[in-house]
């Protein structure tokens, strides 16, 4: 994808040319609040926008931490609750991959509230968003599987 | 801080690598499972140059990631937004962040064996609670986010390449993007296919299988991208070098692949693991995933340093002779690996029927030498180091092909698409005539632009440290003070930790310049600041990333306590047991007390030229106030009769409080640095990025040792 914009002349582009920066950050000095200096574009909300962002690889990785550790705490020693297990991680799937599922039509509400508003990279972190929920969904699904088929605390080898 | 990185990886890595000179080299395995690797059967000192080699190499790489982490979201030119990024500083990217994740996992590991080798401390001593498996799990919790950290820049390498052969932009550059940030994330979910065969219970092998299996879309997602990419391009033509390793990488890459997902099968793995069909697989991904892009990056980027381009046809004779050479020596792997013969055997017996096909192997290995031995040639016939060659040989679109010095650019550009000198071609005249940012170097020093991480808008100008032989020393001894503890020269270690410690800190006393250089015009109507603290500041980021690293070795640590709980229940004392709960709490008391001097600290910076006598007292109590809290809960636990070398739970508990110690120990020397700044008058209310760091590193370590009181006091009550 190109994007194309006006370009003024190179011997005076230093004089005349206005940086193409989105409106909303563009040359308004804010004070920084710990050391009273001028600062633009101090406001991008770097963090909530990552997490929103990544939100559902992050679920996938609570997702596979959570299966993990319960067989591993459940199966140490195997008792009476290690029954369960199944039932959890396929409770625990189906709200992972809902989360997911859900990101795909709730992310931009999600990012909004992030405050995706004060950057002018919106369409490519809510495209970034819904890929990475597509994928993450695929691979919350998959791990989960394994609960329809095994049994828990069975030692195979 | 790279420097320091590249110092640090060069002269350590020399040092173990030199092992093998004088029979040293390590002799556990590239893995050094326990227990083989205890001192029991591991006697002599090849173990630790192992432990505390590899350990310090990652301390280097953690300082790169860092650095790289920071570089790539704050120091682009403007209006590179993150849509507008090479998909190399994305693919470097997303390696800095696994860096961060995966390395801290083989640093506490090293560290475990270390302390058990030297002071018998039982992590992996079955008959003292610990377990050998323990090992395995932080290995490769590391291992196989490590192979994709060795692949994902060599993948960012070849979306550069790709594009200039083809001569049209990165077909799904988006995807590409999202493939690279979910490999980062899925890599994580894989660790456990290393020990498939281990007695792990089925259903989790089965969470392994399927992330393993998982992993192969976004990998997929490049491969046809690439493919894509070129069947859109415009006539290729004859090929060139680059474009000929390219070629072969995806062929060799795709059928390593392939076996990858075989493997991913936990019954067919129990067949193949520990078999010469996984020594064929992981050549395959390897020499296909990084050795193949290796060659095409030097052969495409030689030309950015050297004044001649090296030569295409002893290149294109390199390329056929490695790849040959290749097939010949790996594929037939897959079939003695499939008849049985195993990994790690040095000589089998003639009825086995393997002679030929490892006989095929070795002939194959040599056409590899006499490849390589190709370009070694090459490089002595035609690279020059120096400046005349050929500005842009490839006509790329992308930034690195900008006419540079040793200043780099003459001016940073302002960015307006993803291939900015296709779209501009008298960018490059641009860029050099100064007329686009920074063309005069305002502060009369080293300087870039720091932007904003996601829109890459303006916000200061960074002065930038000069050469200098700190960074230089600071590498050497901290390599030097590993290296002598391998030896157990433990005087000269402690006499280089103290140089190196000093050397850091002479290092660091210039790089906070202070405001006064600025405002100053950088070009596009800008007048910028040349000083940022708190958030908005580089300083404050890359504190953020190495609190992350912390964060990450101490989850390591609690993944390991709670680990060798399920293994070892029976050594973890009861309620009755426990000291008494006035210990964790008057050290919590003390740890939480630290915080407010710190903060009083802070507030009463004064403004230039004043200074404030009460800083530096409340920035020593602080410190003290940590280091009390830490020695109470020590003093604590060992008079109540833990004892580290005891059993697996007491060995933890004591964990905890080294991996506590050692950042309290940062901080103290951190505070005594502060403190030197303000007696210097180089320390006040708005000068103050030092203090503010310290702060960052001291808040970290509280709520990392409240968390560590409250699992290694709680824990035990409730279970």
């Amino acid at each position: 994808m190109r994007d194309r914009q006006n370009r003024s002349t190179p011997t005076n582009m230093h004089a005349d040319r206005q940086v193409a920066v989105p409106a909303r950050t563009s040359a308004k000095h804010e004070r920084s609040a710990t050391s009273g200096t001028p600062v633009l574009g101090a406001r991008e909300p770097f963090v909530p926008l990552a997490l929103a962002t990544l939100a559902a690889p992050l679920l996938w990785a609570l997702h596979f931490a959570f299966v993990y550790l319960l067989e591993g705490f459940l199966c140490a020693p195997p008792d009476a609750a290690a029954a369960t297990i199944p039932a959890i991680i396929i409770v625990a799937t189906l709200i992972g991959a809902g989360l997911c599922a859900w990101s795909l039509f709730a992310g931009e509400a999600w990012l909004q509230r992030a405050g995706v508003s004060q950057v002018a990279s919106h369409a490519f972190l809510r495209t970034t968003q819904c890929t990475l929920a597509g994928l993450s969904l695929v691979a919350i699904l998959w791990s989960g599987a394994g609960a329809l088929m095994l049994g828990p605390c069975v030692f195979a080898y | 801080l790279s420097a320091f990185a590249v110092w640090a990886y060069i002269v350590g890595g020399s040092v173990f690598f030199s092992t093998i000179l004088y029979d040293l080299a390590p002799s556990g395995g590239w893995f050094m499972n326990p227990p083989l690797t205890l001192t029991a059967f591991s006697p002599g000192d090849n173990a630790d140059f192992w432990l505390l080699g590899i350990g310090f190499i990652e301390i280097s790489a953690i300082a790169g990631a860092i650095e790289i982490i920071v570089g790539v979201l704050r120091t682009r030119p403007p209006g590179m937004t993150l849509g507008r990024m090479p998909i190399f500083a994305w693919a470097m990217l997303v390696f800095a962040g696994m860096i961060v994740v995966a390395f801290p996992a083989v640093i506490l590991a090293t560290m475990l064996l270390e302390l058990e080798r030297a002071f018998d401390w039982p992590f992996f001593t079955a008959a003292l609670g610990g377990d050998a498996l323990l090992w395995q799990h932080l290995f490769w919790f590391f291992g196989h986010p490590e192979v994709y950290i060795i692949f994902l820049p060599a993948a960012g390498l070849v979306s550069m390449i790709v594009p200039a052969i083809a001569r049209t932009p990165l077909v799904g550059y988006h995807l590409i993007v999202v493939a690279l940030v979910a490999t980062g994330f899925f890599s994580f979910g894989l660790w456990v296919h290393h020990m498939f065969t281990t007695g792990i219970p089925a259903l989790s092998l089965s969470f392994f299988s399927a992330a393993s299996m998982a992993v192969a879309i976004p990998s997929g997602i490049q491969v046809f991208a690439w493919i894509a990419t070129l069947a859109a391009g415009k006539r290729i033509g004859k090929l060139s070098v680059p474009g000929l390793f390219v070629f072969g990488m995806l062929a060799i890459f795709v059928m390593g692949g392939l076996t990858g997902v075989m493997v991913a099968m936990v019954p067919f793995d129990w067949q193949a693991h520990d078999s010469y069909f996984i020594v064929a697989h992981l050549h395959y991904v390897l020499i296909g995933g990084m050795v193949f892009p290796l060659f095409a990056t030097f052969y495409y980027w030689a030309p950015m340093v050297s004044r001649r381009l090296l030569s295409p046809t002893l290149g294109k004779w390199c390329f056929w002779l490695m790849f040959v050479g290749m097939h010949a020596t790996f594929l037939p792997m897959h079939v003695t690996g499939l008849a049985g013969m195993p990994r790690r055997i040095w000589t089998y017996s003639e009825a086995t029927g393997w002679g030929p096909l490892n006989l095929l192997s070795t002939a194959g290995a040599y056409l590899i030498a006499a490849g390589i031995a190709v370009f070694l040639v090459d490089l002595l016939r035609n690279f020059r180091l120096g400046r005349g060659g050929p500005e842009n040989p490839w006509n790329a679109g992308t930034l690195e092909w900008l006419p540079n010095d040793v200043y780099s650019t003459r001016s940073i550009p302002l960015i307006e698409s993803r291939e900015p000198l296709w779209d501009n071609p008298q960018l490059a005249d641009e860029v050099r005539n100064g007329h686009h940012f920074l063309p005069n170097a305002p502060t009369g020093s080293r300087e870039t632009l720091v932007t904003s991480p996601i829109d890459a808008v303006p916000q200061y100008v960074i002065q930038m440290p000069g050469p200098g032989w700190a960074h230089v020393l600071a590498a050497v001894f901290t390599a030097a003070c590993f290296l002598l503890l391998t030896v157990k020269l433990v005087v000269p270690a402690l006499t280089c930790a103290v140089l190196a410690i000093a050397s850091v800190l002479v290092w660091a006393w210039e790089l906070d310049k202070g405001p006064d250089a600025g405002p100053v015009d950088v070009g596009g109507g800008y007048r910028l600041p040349v000083y940022l603290t708190g958030p908005d500041g580089h300083g404050w980021w890359a504190m953020v990333v190495l609190m992350l690293v912390a964060g990450s070795l101490y989850v390591a640590w609690i993944f390991s306590y709670l680990y060798l709980w399920t293994v070892s229940p029976d050594v973890w004392p009861g309620a009755d047991g426990m000291p008494s709960w006035s210990i964790p709490a008057l050290s919590s008391l003390l740890l939480v007390a630290s915080v407010l001097p710190s903060l009083l600290a802070r507030h009463s910076l004064a403004a230039r030229p004043r200074r404030n006598p009460l800083t530096p007292l409340w920035i020593a109590v602080s410190a003290a106030l940590l280091v009390a809290g830490l020695v109470v809960e020590g003093l604590g636990q060992w008079q109540h009769g833990v004892h580290p070398a005891l059993n697996s739970h007491d060995a933890m508990v004591y964990m905890a409080l080294v991996l506590d110690g050692e950042l309290a120990f940062a901080v103290v020397v951190m505070s005594a640095y502060v403190i030197a700044r303000h007696y210097a008058g180089r320390l006040d209310r708005v000068r103050c990025a030092s203090l503010e760091n310290t702060q960052l590193l001291l808040y970290y370590t509280v709520a990392q040792s409240l968390l560590g009181l409250l699992l290694v006091h709680g824990f035990p009550r409730l279970v």
